[in-house]
């Protein structure tokens, strides 16, 4: 029973934290070295990692046309990101500037001899066996390689979630304390007034009978 | 521009389920604090039903309204700043 309960736990930590990781914005320092676009296929397998049909880019039969930024790491790794509007609802990033992103990321173009660093920001993950790529949402230029980034915005999405599941957590011992237990006291008082009745009547019963059968003796 | 319609939509949805169920908490606590003061000078029922009646009237019970406009608020924050470079 135990050993359940904790791979429950686990499980639901490790579902919190992959969604919270793909979700949550991420920066990569890297080079752009090509911007385009090209028919894609989103299909079942992996339309859940793109966004949804109405957000701006058309899909007909599985495929649509979508922005890419090609771009390589200080470390020769390349990456490949997606650029396209998020649509309203979710991931919450509200983003509609693709096309200027777009037009930003060729602008910031540059080759191996003069290389220009830029900060993409982006969610999501590269999952080349799915056809998945991350969704960048900006890009700026950095000083070098090894600028470091502090990630305002996860740290305060992540402690406004703490505060969330907390107040979650007093609002439900409240409830509990305030409305349930009252209910659950109130149903075994009459509950055990019931069975107090049955008891006296059950003894009545008995004496009744009991007198009857004295008066028969 | 359906994609915003629905997200007004929703989220005013969401956020009223919000606030009616922490509005329902801070009146709860406030209850249960005012029980707990009751120091029998008076009628119990009056002197609860008359501290709630303050408390509605007070400007931290209307701050609740905050869970309307804060969210609202990021959401813009969040499209100026995504979306300005």
């Amino acid at each position: 029973m135990n050993s359940l309960k904790w791979t429950v736990r686990v499980v639901l930590i490790l579902l919190m934290g992959g969604f919270l990781h793909y979700t949550l914005p991420q920066h990569d320092i890297v080079r752009v070295t090509n911007t385009y676009n090209r028919m894609t296929s989103v299909s079942g397998s992996n339309s859940w990692a793109y966004a949804s049909p109405d957000a701006g880019t058309t899909t007909t039969a599985g495929a649509r046309d979508i922005r890419f930024i090609e771009t390589v790491y200080a470390n020769d790794k390349v990456m490949v990101y997606r650029n396209e509007d998020t649509g309203w609802i979710w991931p919450p990033y509200f983003k509609y500037d693709s096309s200027n992103l777009q037009a930003r990321a060729s602008d910031l173009k540059s080759t191996k001899a003069a290389p220009v660093w830029v900060s993409i920001t982006h969610y999501g993950w590269r999952l080349p066996i799915l056809s998945i790529y991350p969704n960048a949402v900006a890009i700026r230029e950095v000083a070098g390689p090894d600028v470091r980034i502090i990630p305002y915005v996860n740290i305060i999405v992540l402690i406004l979630l703490g505060i969330g599941g907390f107040m979650i957590r007093r609002m439900w011992l409240q409830f509990v304390e305030r409305t349930v237990e009252p209910v659950v006291a109130e149903v075994q008082e009459t509950w055990d007034g019931v069975t107090a009745k049955a008891d006296h009547a059950s003894k009545g019963a008995k004496g009744f009978l009991a007198r009857l059968w004295s008066r028969r003796k | 521009m359906i994609g915003l319609l629905e997200l007004i939509g929703f989220g005013f949805l969401f956020q009223t389920v919000v606030y009616l169920i922490v509005r329902a908490y801070a009146m709860s606590v406030t209850r249960e604090n005012l029980e707990r003061r009751f120091d029998g000078d008076q009628d119990r029922a009056t002197y609860i039903a008359t501290g709630l009646t303050q408390y509605r009237h007070s400007l931290r019970f209307k701050l609740l309204w905050l869970f309307y406009i804060l969210p609202l608020a990021l959401i813009i924050l969040t499209a100026y700043l995504v979306n300005s470079q």
